[in-house]
């Protein structure tokens, strides 16, 4: 897509990527309202926040209120296949600094990552920890200084843990995909919708009576099987957490290893948050035809590498499809292993991303202005709550009040007890 | 469409290859001179890449323009004629020199020999119910980018197709509502656990109103006036509503492929794809699901064929074939 900034073709751009964030806004009921009056309390002004989510109009609605609030934004794609030109083209106009552009290679990137890290936040809401990641890396200065990291996903929880454990997180770190608000509801219906929706998509594939397998019981790999089951395929689940796996068996999956799944599969998501979950060993398992996705936060779930150098041949069918030849099969990988529902679609749905946004727009606002400690903490009880209860008042539903005579504060048993 | 979309389809056809290998000799269709008249998209090529692999004389007839006089044949069929003149044979419909044609539904043809599919199980099943569910339904989430998960979808109609809709929307966690002219067919809703209601009190708490049956986009207009402010309108029928989009007072796109309409009281609702059926959509059915069908159609020609001698007629297909067609499905099923 043309980065032209003069011209027709630039303004059109424009206005597709304003009608992009208004379709977002419109469906964004709690980012506009609860958010909204948060953000806007004048805590937020000359605030410098680096926004590095996948660069769409869901996010980027909430650099725009993140800027509308006072704040210096400067905004990122946090992988290099999600980025939107239309919707980059539209905050440039808007004012926003933008250092990611559409369709760049994974060196641009890296580039692009490194000038937000030049940005010098003091405040970075981010995605697999991308940005955290390398301002640490290449901007230690900066890494000192930094008030404070939203995080987005499981993927960037684990390795802000792992920077805690080692002694190496000199800032609070809010773990936004922790929040009820964000995993129960992004992770799950989320990714659990528009994965399969893109697998379909692009594949021109029925799911009733095809078998999927689903690497990774986690929220996400949940969300894909519940959604796969309720549309009549057979699921199978390949999952190394013993709790996880049992879960995956009562809730009805046939739970097995590689071994197992493999060969019956016509279609693998993988869904684990880390990497090589398909990996080279596996690819003798793989059935003729089979296609395979990824729905986890790393293009590296799939070793398409190691894919790449054990196929006799490679060819394209499509400009989302990639065919290994391995002997006589021939193996699909839809948009090169990167997460195939937002390279591959349009992303979580609007109204989910207004959850998981709220709680990154909440959880930025409690960093500027609570004392934290250094390490990593979780978005508290009463202000997921609150996230929830905008969201429910604005679907019009009611909550149920407890009545005091339900609350049991075993007052017998606790008087029963001398110690 | 990619010259690549055809073989990528010819991967996921294998019914039609099971029938073509187990129903038909290997002589018999190069014999033949074939005119398909079938949506086009990559399915379609693919069938037509199959037939002429096998020796075939296959030409693709332009099928928007319709082959035969549109109050004698339903719009969604497959004709197979066997003589070179063909096209200009239906076009005069009582010249009997037309052999045969085969037709997803029941219709009249005249002289033409028929065979409809119209009282087949597995076509019902794979084309109305599992894939104009599927299709209908994911194609709304891709345009619109929403969810259905905790919104309001009325489905109007409950035929098999409407089944099909329903339950994907409900699937995907959509508060799935029926309405139909027919209490027999709403009681069948109810026995799945849809909620049954009058058209009066269902149309305004409705979120999505899925137009499934003919004749649901008028049924709609004429009561525009109860919808809720931003409700969807999506047409999953067979058939399009001309210029639906016409009917309102002034429209405005809002995104590719959704409208936002503004009705006479100053209301607007947001109407997707113009009205147009969803999931007759260039490849809008799976694969999986033209694979059965058309392998439907190719049990057709071959009952076609069995019967040259005797007069015009329209009859169903044979059980015996879509007998044929299950047991190459469940063949592959048990392979896997």
């Amino acid at each position: 897509m043309s980065n032209d900034t003069n011209g027709p073709n630039h303004q059109a751009l424009v206005d597709i990527g304003r009608a992009k964030i208004a379709w977002a806004k419109n469906h964004s009921p709690v980012l506009g309202s609860f958010v909204f009056k948060h953000l806007n309390d004048g805590t937020l002004r000359n605030k410098r926040i680096a926004v590095v989510v996948h660069l769409e109009a869901k996010t980027a609605y909430l650099a725009t209120l993140l800027a509308n609030a006072g704040a210096n934004v400067v905004a990122a794609g946090s992988n290099p296949a999600t980025t939107d030109g239309a919707v980059v083209a539209a905050l440039r106009d808007a004012g926003i600094h933008v250092v990611s552009d559409a369709g760049s290679d994974l060196a641009t990137w890296e580039r692009e990552l490194h000038r937000a890290a030049d940005f010098e936040p003091d405040y970075v809401i981010d995605d697999g920890a991308e940005l955290t990641a390398r301002i640490g890396k290449y901007r230690p200065d900066v890494f000192q200084s930094l008030k404070g990291v939203s995080e987005q996903t499981t993927t960037g929880t684990a390795r802000l843990y792992a920077l805690e454990h080692a002694g190496k997180l000199p800032f609070p770190a809010l773990t936004a995909n922790n929040a009820r608000c964000k995993h129960m509801f992004d992770n799950r219906y989320g990714t659990g919708q528009t994965t399969l929706q893109a697998v379909l998509r692009l594949s021109g594939r029925r799911l009733a009576g095809s078998k999927i397998a689903v690497i990774g019981y986690g929220y996400v790999g949940r969300g894909i099987a519940e959604y796969a089951a309720k549309l009549h395929a057979r699921v199978m689940v390949i999952e190394v957490d013993p709790v996880r796996a049992l879960e995956a068996h009562m809730d009805g999956h046939h739970v097995g290893t590689a071994h197992d799944v493999l060969p019956h599969a016509e279609f693998v998501i993988t869904a684990t948050g880390g990497i090589r979950a398909l990996a080279r060993q596996d690819f003798s398992l793989l059935t003729h035809d089979v296609i395979l996705a990824n729905a986890g936060h790393h293009d590296l779930e799939i070793d398409v590498d190691a894919l790449s150098n054990a196929a006799d041949t490679i060819s394209h069918p499509s400009p989302d499809t990639t065919t290994y030849t391995l002997g006589t099969r021939d193996v699909h990988v839809l948009c090169n292993g990167a997460l195939v529902n937002i390279a591959g679609g349009s992303g979580h749905p609007v109204e989910i991303m207004d959850l998981s946004f709220a709680v990154q727009g909440i959880g930025a606002h409690y960093l500027i202005n609570t004392p934290l400690d250094p390490g990593v903490h979780v978005l508290p009880k009463v202000l997921d709550d609150a996230i929830a209860r905008s969201k429910l008042e604005s679907l019009g539903v009611t909550l149920a009040q407890p009545r005091p005579e339900q609350v049991d504060r075993h007052d017998g048993l606790i008087d029963e007890i001398e110690l | 469409m990619s010259g690549a979309a055809t073989p990528w389809a010819a991967r996921f056809m294998p019914v039609c290859n099971g029938v073509l290998d187990t129903v038909f000799t290997a002589d018999e269709l190069g014999a033949l001179a074939l005119s398909i008249a079938l949506p086009p998209g990559r399915g379609t090529n693919a069938l037509i890449d199959l037939l002429k692999a096998r020796g075939a004389n296959v030409a693709a007839l332009d099928f928007d323009e319709g082959i035969f006089p549109p109050a004698r044949a339903d719009k969604a069929h497959v004709v197979l004629g066997f003589k070179p003149e063909f096209e200009q044979c239906v076009a005069q419909p009582d010249v009997n020199t037309v052999w045969g044609a085969t037709l997803a539904q029941d219709a009249a043809l005249g002289d033409v020999r028929a065979v409809h599919l119209g009282k087949s199980d597995l076509r019902a099943h794979f084309e109305d119910y599992s894939g104009a569910g599927q299709a209908g339904v994911m194609t709304f989430l891709d345009i619109t980018n929403l969810q259905l998960a905790g919104r309001s979808a009325l489905v109007l109609g409950f035929d098999t197709k409407a089944r099909g809709v329903a339950a994907c929307a409900r699937a995907l966690g959509a508060q799935v509502s029926v309405v139909d002219d027919d209490p027999r067919a709403l009681v069948m809703a109810v026995a799945r656990g849809y909620a049954a209601q009058d058209i009066k009190l269902a149309l305004p708490g409705a979120d999505i109103i899925l137009c499934v049956t003919r004749g649901a986009l008028q049924t709609l207009l004429e009561r525009i006036e109860v919808l809720q402010p931003g409700a969807f309108v999506v047409n999953v029928a067979d058939d399009a509503y001309h210029d639906f989009l016409g009917r309102f007072a002034s429209i405005e796109p809002l995104r590719e492929s959704v409208h936002a309409c503004r009705c006479t009281d100053g209301k607007s609702i947001r109407v997707i794809a113009g009205a147009r059926p969803l999931a007759d959509a260039p490849d809008g059915l799976p694969l999986e699901c033209l694979d059965v069908v058309f392998a439907l159609h190719l049990c057709a020609l071959r009952q076609i064929l069995d019967t040259n001698a005797a007069p015009p007629q329209v009859t169903p297909l044979e059980a015996k074939y879509e007998k044929a067609v299950a047991e190459i499905l469940l063949s592959r099923h048990r392979r896997s």
